[in-house]
């Protein structure tokens, strides 16, 4: 069951063109997105919001077109920005006044359960904030709206590791109901590695792969090379290769199947990152 | 709607500072004033029409304008709600004109045994500057949602200044007297009340349609 | 109970998790009608993703060990584990069919196929 289906979704802009992106957010999962800066993956999660319009294909969110119910979905999704968007001179107080006539659904005890739970005062103007209260208040806004689908850009941006434990665990908490799901893009690749159910790697806007964690992190392997030996390797064995002083290295997609191919290369296994890195060079 | 107008509402609260002065400053201008028609309307317009401006340059500045479709709002409602701001802003002045004009009053009846009565002429002419107010919100919102915050500003400025001029011009130069031959101060006011109404609702029109359009 | 799974093992995370679970239904530690945890809740305390948990409580049904209800989640089957373990059984003696038949045909003695069967059960101790 699908909470959000991006179907041959492309955009293309004057600079930059994210190609058609077949993909799924499935329901009861976290879904964590990969890329380098500017590589389409802000783009994804906008397409889904209607924030950017389509430039072809469509976007299905809880079975209905993101664009036709735009108004009436966005009553279920919460959304986590990149950067702080309430006026900055407003408390709490006045976000709360605010946010709750915009939607249908606001538990004001949520939002100030979670404030307290996070520390952060509720009389003092947002522009007393540091960057990690401001992020916490995005997601507690985003979480006391009965959304059934969390979408965070970066959200582990400006935590301190106590923070990001945190964030995990509310995230984690949030897709144990079956119905909802979570997507969030990061570049701290071990959160993902730690929460994620599926990854999903956007290179140059396009999609690598949209895979089970598990499987990427069993499958994916680092195989080092002495010069010599890395000569025998056939391209299309490896992602891509990295060089330095005493040998090479190069990403592995399937390491069994490499095995079988080259018995006792010395393979490692690949973290996100890495898979990340090899990927863009290649 | 009432969320983003409650938004508009609170920020305008937040700088209640400027909002008393103004409130004082327009009070006793209208006090002070004796009936100097051309300075009256000169403040109404720069103020009351500034203080509608505000919350667009704050939402450009805060980012506020980049994500608000990540709530559960059209571009109809956005902009429905901004009128209704500006309205309330008018609804705001046009009540510190009647408690202004009711302590001219009483200014008169301590100090003078002069006291113009509660014509329909005096109230009328009392009243008349107020409904520049939509009037010039109906200009400056389209020229705002089409070229932004900051350069709209400019825009909206510059169209004032000249539009004062020109009534500066007209009412002046031609030497238009109101209130003598043809034209009651009344009617005048049925006029500015017509227009007010009529240039509000095309452009709320208008500036929907702007909003609609634009791609992001 | 214990699910201990290593994240550097060549064995597929989800075989892994199937077989400790079938280890501790085998040895009494999961009684019959006894209540798995989530598949949610397995995922996050093992850190495995909860396709992979899914994965591995689909197999398990399939093989009988446990069942899934709806909205309920999933217990031990109150399948005969005897028949269970005859099937197993089975498994095993096709599987020493094929290294007795390879013993006799390089002329490996039992005792010394025995000698065999015991490093690699002694092997699987020590793990």
């Amino acid at each position: 069951m699908n909470s959000i289906l991006w179907n041959k979704a492309e955009k293309t802009f004057d600079l930059f063109h994210l190609h058609p992106i077949t993909m799924q957010l499935e329901q009861g999962s976290i879904m964590g997105l990969i890329g380098e800066n500017g590589s389409g993956k802000t783009t994804l999660i906008k397409l889904a919001l209607n924030l950017l319009p389509l430039t072809s294909g469509e976007i299905k969110i809880f079975g209905l077109d993101s664009v036709q119910k735009e108004t009436e979905i966005k009553q279920r999704i919460g959304f986590v920005p990149d950067e702080n968007i309430f006026y900055e001179m407003f408390t709490l107080r006045d976000v709360n006044k605010i946010i709750s006539k915009l939607y249908r659904n606001w538990q004001e005890k949520t939002f100030f359960h979670y404030l307290e739970r996070f520390q952060i005062p509720i009389k003092e103007p947002i522009k007393s904030f540091s960057m990690g209260m401001k992020k916490k208040v995005a997601i507690t806004s985003a979480l006391s709206h009965e959304a059934e689908i969390l979408l965070l850009d970066e959200p582990m941006n400006g935590l301190d590791p106590v923070a990001r434990a945190e964030v995990r665990d509310i995230l984690q908490e949030f897709v144990e109901t079956e119905s909802h799901s979570v997507l969030l893009s990061s570049h701290i690749t071990e959160d993902l590695e730690k929460i994620s159910d599926y990854i999903t790697l956007i290179e140059k806007g396009n999609m690598v792969f949209s895979e089970n964690k598990d499987d990427i992190l069993q499958n994916y392997g680092i195989a080092s090379f002495s010069k010599m030996d890395f000569k025998e390797i056939n391209k299309k064995d490896y992602i891509s290769f990295r060089e330095n002083a005493f040998g090479y290295q190069v990403l592995v997609k399937d390491t069994k199947e490499f095995l079988r191919k080259y018995d006792g290369a010395m393979i490692d296994k690949a973290s996100l990152e890495e898979i990340m890195v090899f990927y863009h060079r290649r | 709607m009432v969320g983003l107008l409650w938004k508009d509402i609170l920020y305008l609260k937040k700088m209640w500072k400027m909002v008393i002065a103004f409130g004082i400053f327009f009070i006793l201008f209208h006090i002070a004033s004796n009936n100097s028609f051309n300075s009256i309307v000169f403040i109404a317009i720069i103020l009351g029409g500034n203080f509608s401006m505000l919350p667009f340059t704050y939402d450009n500045y805060s980012k506020w304008n980049h994500y608000q479709y990540t709530f559960p709002v059209s571009k109809k409602i956005v902009v429905c709600s901004r009128y209704l701001f500006g309205l309330a802003l008018f609804g705001a002045c046009l009540l510190l004109s009647i408690f202004g004009m009711l302590l001219t009053e009483i200014e008169y009846l301590l100090f003078c045994s002069d006291v113009p009565s509660f014509t329909l002429q005096y109230v009328s002419s009392e009243l008349l500057p107020v409904f520049f107010i939509p009037i010039m919100q109906a200009i400056s919102f389209p020229l705002l949602y089409r070229f932004g915050a900051e350069k709209g500003r400019i825009y909206v400025l510059c169209l004032v200044a000249t539009i004062i001029a020109a009534i500066s011009v007209v009412t002046t130069g031609m030497g238009y007297q109101i209130g003598t031959v043809s034209i009651s101060y009344s009617d005048v006011l049925v006029i500015m009340i017509g227009m007010s109404i009529l240039l509000y609702t095309c452009s709320l029109l208008l500036s929907i349609r702007i909003e609609q359009k634009k791609k992001n | 109970m214990d699910i201990i799974i290593s994240n550097t093992s060549s064995i597929p995370i989800y075989e892994q998790i199937m077989g400790q679970i079938k280890k501790n239904i085998m040895n009494g530690t999961l009684k019959e009608g006894e209540a798995l945890p989530s598949m949610r809740t397995l995922a996050k305390e093992l850190r495995v993703s909860v396709i992979t948990t899914k994965r591995a409580y689909e197999e398990l049904e399939s093989a009988g060990f446990i069942v899934t209800v709806m909205g309920k989640g999933s217990f031990v089957a109150k399948k005969n584990l005897e028949l269970i373990r005859e099937e197993q059984y089975k498994e095993i003696e096709k599987n020493l069919q094929k290294a007795v038949e390879q013993s006799k045909m390089n002329g490996i003695s039992l005792q010394e196929l025995m000698e065999i069967v015991k490093i690699i059960y002694g092997d699987e101790e020590h793990e």
